[in-house]
């Protein structure tokens, strides 16, 4: 009867885990694991919020993802002959943030559009319209994974504030610019946006927090402040070509 | 006292892994940038009370099941499977109190993950030392959890 009981039960786990297609097992099981995560975290978040007012801050929060995908579409808007297409015949599509990498040593995460949706390797994806989150690596069918900024394999080339200094964008855990100009001027809160052939031109990577540089270097350094969380991020941007 | 519930015992440890491998996949688990591998300190402080070759293979299945990302057959999952079943077969030959071998083979096990599948990230040595920190926490905390559930089945792997 144990044995029976155990079987059962395994076999059921892993009907959980394979059943139906690749993207419905993948949606499966990282809405389980989001569920899994929150109700781990009820107890932190109802502290949060009785001292944080945790409804307002989220609101707050919300409000500064919108804040900044806007200025990053009014300076879209404003870089000549880029075209501004909006929601009608738009060539993006969104889609549902699955899964993110569970190991350390790259950052990827998966989305529920693939190559039935059009999707390309190579294609851009974004937070919202505008704020830049990685591209595409590779498209399975009804899903696809998309390697993010905060992967040590991701470089870009960028430009910084108005002026459009350039730099070279790094991706890891702490993202960061190099190769800038030692003379040139940058400021903390500076827009930080992305110059390079292989992505849209103009989308926003995110803000200087702080440069430096030793007198014996040929160039500056500086720190950048992405501006959205990818564990409050549901949903995604995935360029079309 | 005795476990008269071997398959029971069997069951939980394999939703522990299925929730554990769920969990590791969001983004919930990070910790100033990174992630414990949960299945992995779990599995290697489940060697320690599962006894049976076939058993522990059905809980190594399970883990890497809840934990796959994209591939089936990735470095990555073939690297967990090496790792643990290191910690199978190293377990109840290892000198020394268990709980410091448990701790032991997940630093090894963590070592032969990278090793294996991701070399590049012995540039990156204090990264590494962070994610054995957090792994053993949670090996730590798995084996004490389990010896106090089933003190008869770690007794019984390491008798003579």
């Amino acid at each position: 009867m144990q044995f029976i009981v155990f079987v059962g039960g395994v076999a059921a786990l892993f009907g959980f885990l394979w059943s139906g297609g690749e993207g419905d097992a993948l949606a499966r099981r990282a809405e389980a694991g989001e569920r899994l995560a929150a109700t781990a975290a009820a107890p932190a978040a109802l502290t949060s919020r009785f001292l944080n007012g945790g409804a307002t801050a989220a609101r707050v929060r919300a409000l500064e993802v919108e804040n900044q995908n806007l200025r990053a579409q009014l300076h879209a808007a404003s870089l000549e002959p880029v075209p501004v297409n909006g929601e009608e015949g738009a060539r993006a599509l969104r889609a549902k943030r699955y899964s993110t990498y569970p190991f350390n040593h790259q950052n990827l995460v998966i989305v529920g559009a693939g190559a039935e949706d059009g999707v390309a390797a190579g294609a851009a994806v974004t937070v919202e319209s505008h704020l830049f989150l990685g591209v595409v690596s590779e498209v399975h069918r009804d899903y696809s994974v998309v390697r993010t900024v905060f992967d040590d394999g991701m470089k870009l080339a960028v430009k910084i504030g108005e002026a459009g200094v350039e730099a070279l964008f790094l991706g890891g855990r702490n993202p960061r610019l190099t190769l800038i100009a030692k003379d040139a001027a940058l400021s903390d809160g500076a827009a930080v946006w992305t110059a390079d052939r292989k992505v849209p031109f103009g989308l926003l990577v995110g803000e200087l927090t702080g440069s430096a540089a030793d007198a014996a270097d040929a160039f500056q350094e500086a720190a950048l402040a992405v501006p959205y969380d990818l564990g409050r991020t549901s949903e995604v941007v995935v360029r079309l070509p | 006292m005795r476990n008269r519930r071997p398959f029971l015992k069997l069951l939980l440890l394999a939703l522990a892994l299925a929730l554990a491998g769920l969990l590791q996949g969001t983004e919930a688990v990070r910790l100033w940038g990174l992630k414990p591998n949960l299945v992995l300190a779990l599995l290697v402080a489940a060697s320690f009370f599962v006894a049976r070759l076939p058993e522990y293979l059905v809980l190594v299945a399970v883990g890497l099941s809840a934990l796959r990302f994209s591939n089936l057959f990735s470095p990555e999952l073939l690297a967990v499977a090496a790792s643990s079943l290191l910690a199978f077969l190293a377990g109840a030959r290892l000198p020394g109190k268990p709980w410091v071998n448990n701790l032991a083979l997940i630093a090894a096990g963590q070592l032969l993950f990278y090793a294996l599948a991701a070399r590049g990230f012995f540039g990156a040595p204090l990264t590494m030392l962070q994610e054995f920190v957090y792994n053993g926490v949670v090996g730590a905390a798995a084996f004490l959890i389990l010896r106090r559930l089933f003190p008869a089945e770690h007794e019984a792997k390491f008798r003579d």
